[in-house]
């Protein structure tokens, strides 16, 4: 009996492994290959660099203006992020606490939009951008879709959080004289950071990687040139350098995987607290 | 004191059980809570309806139209609509959009949930591990994984370097070049992305399973498999329903990582409807018509996802 419950953990192990192995190994490949002059990518593709060459990360600043991309791209994201933050925590505020009339239709409205596939607002949104004058705008025509599209799933989420603050919490901070927007800034937010955490860290993931609107708004600008459209444009110039295309995906993977260490704590709990029913 | 302030939370609950308020001091207090808060919804509003609501009116409208910088807008009636069902390419290209979203969803589905029953057989320590594994390509946008992709399943890449160190050169294949096989390798690529976040939803709904059941069943013989038969399914049922529809969503979000993977290449063997509207916007100038097949997309999704609503919903058990 031991024996036999040993061999299907062994075998769940192994399962486990491998699949781990499969999932990991792309990544650590390309970082590897960043490391390696052409010569020795095609001379022995297995091994680990010998030496670390950064000279694929120098080309790739150089030549391919990763470096201007990648400004651009913390630019918007910071920007985006911090006004989805602010309003999303107002207008979930809003909708959970202060008795809004329509919350709930309000709410339901907002879940729609967010399943909306964002192809049937692409080119109506480009040629509004257009008309006035918006489009060639340096980071302006990204951030405002961005926001935009970003705001009713964060204020579905805060407000699903906010509404789990007990409202007796609420309630005596009132009865002590606390203004709402005290109360909002002193109370309501402070207890939310698991929320806003994850919040922050799935637009980032979007904001970060977004394709097909970054694309559209700077078709006629080489000006503001986010990092995915400048990775792309990049893929298209130099399609067999491995070198230099690894180091470019090194590049934008990195913001990537400090936010996640650092945020990992919080957004884990976050999603797990999200998914537990009731 | 505290007779008075237990005076007071009464009221409180009083009051937020019972909306309309006798007095006229409450009564106020309401009315500003609701100007305020009315006022903290109006700038989300703004961007909402400057980039989804007018875009998306817009957008039907001009699927009715013919638009172009130079001449304006003048109405066509059912023209472009008429012009997609007679345009292969665009009907290919739903066919494409489906084929990728059914596959890359089916993957994600089930590797999901084997990956879920797997780590949660694993110990606390062990399972934290493998989840954060599993779960870190879900988090990466699919712009990167598809340039990893791209590099890995190049032809000289890992993968078909891989098949010819064990010996097995003659499962190489130009994976992204060859018409039949590129759809199948975007939609393995997508679903293995998909499956980590899967993982992560499931393994959460199964470990607010009462051990007491697990207990329970242990002691009456039943191994892992008829543990996951009789209990984690059928429990799990609801979550399941709900990650699918979100899988489901997001599969037709395919257009990041088919422009990086192929670029609706090769020909137009991979070209999904997004690319191709794009196209026809952009490098043919026939932004109506774009419109067109951009509402028909969306119609597309939307009954997709009445219809796995329907199909997932299941019976919920109260435990």
């Amino acid at each position: 009996m031991s024996i036999r419950r040993w061999n299907s953990t062994m075998f769940i192990r192994l399962s486990l492994i491998i699949f781990a192995t499969v999932n990991i190994y792309p990544v650590l490949f390309t970082i590897s290959t960043s490391f390696k002059t052409t010569e020795e990518f095609y001379s022995n593709l297995w091994s680990i660099p010998t030496k670390f060459h950064i000279e694929n990360y120098v080309e790739a600043f150089k030549v391919g203006h990763l470096g201007e991309y990648l400004v651009n791209s913390v630019v918007i994201a910071v920007a985006t992020l911090f006004i989805v933050t602010v309003l999303a925590t107002f207008a979930a505020y809003a909708l959970a606490r202060l008795r809004v009339p329509f919350a709930r239709a309000i709410v339901g409205l907002l879940f729609i939009l967010m399943i909306l596939p964002a192809e049937s607002m692409v080119i109506p949104l480009y040629m509004m951008m257009a008309k006035i004058k918006l489009i060639n705008v340096t980071y302006l025509p990204i951030i405002i879709a961005y926001v935009g599209w970003l705001l009713p799933g964060s204020i579905v989420i805060l407000y699903n959080f906010f509404r789990t603050i007990p409202e007796e919490l609420i309630e005596s901070a009132r009865m002590d004289g606390c203004g709402e927007l005290n109360l909002l800034f002193r109370i309501v937010f402070p207890l939310s950071g698991g929320a806003v955490a994850t919040c922050t860290v799935f637009n980032f993931g979007f904001v970060w990687g977004e394709l097909m609107w970054a694309q559209t708004a700077t078709l006629t600008s080489d000006k503001g040139i986010p990092l995915s459209v400048g990775l792309i444009n990049f893929q298209g110039q130099f399609t067999t350098d491995w070198g230099l295309m690894t180091a470019g995906i090194c590049i934008i993977l990195l913001p990537l995987i400090l936010l996640f260490i650092f945020l990992q704590r919080y957004f884990v709990q976050g999603l797990s607290a999200g998914a537990i029913k009731g | 004191m505290t007779s008075q302030s237990k005076g007071q939370t009464i009221n409180i609950k009083h009051q937020s059980e019972y909306p309309v308020i006798s007095t006229s001091k409450g009564r106020s207090i309401n009315f500003k809570q609701r100007l305020l808060g009315i006022a903290l919804l109006i700038p989300a509003a703004i961007f909402i309806t400057f980039t989804m609501f007018i875009p998306i009116f817009w957008n039907i409208v001009l699927s009715f139209a013919d638009w172009s910088p130079l001449s304006g807008l003048h109405l066509v009636g059912l023209d472009n609509y008429s012009k997609l069902f007679q345009d292969s390419v665009t009907l290919k290209g739903f066919g494409y959009s489906i084929f990728i979203a059914v596959i890359s969803s089916m993957i994600a589905i089930l590797t999901g949930l084997l990956l879920a029953l797997m780590v949660y057989k694993m110990s606390n320590k062990e399972g934290a591990v493998f989840r954060l594994i599993f779960f870190t390509p879900s988090m990466m946008p699919f712009i990167i994984i598809g340039l990893i992709f791209s590099f890995i399943l190049s032809p000289d890449g890992l993968v078909n370097q891989f098949f010819r160190l064990i010996g097995l050169g003659s499962l190489e294949q130009a994976w992204l070049a060859k018409p039949g096989l590129v759809l199948w390798t975007v939609a393995v690529v997508s679903g293995w992305k998909g499956a980590g976040s899967v993982m992560m939803l499931l393994y959460t709904a199964i470990i607010t399973i009462p051990a007491s059941m697990f207990e329970a069943a242990r002691l009456e013989g039943a191994n892992y498999f008829r543990q996951i038969q009789m209990i984690i399914l059928p429990l799990i049922k609801p979550t399941i329903g709900m990650v699918s529809m979100l899988v489901i969503i997001g599969s037709f979000k395919a257009y990041d990582i088919v422009f990086t993977m192929t670029k609706g290449g090769p020909g137009d063997y991979s070209k999904i409807v997004p690319l191709q509207m794009l196209d026809v916007a952009f490098s043919f100038n026939e932004f109506g018509y774009a419109a067109a097949i951009g509402v028909l997309f969306t119609i597309l999704v939307a009954i997709i996802i009445f219809i796995s609503q329907k199909f997932t919903k299941g019976d919920v058990y109260e435990y």
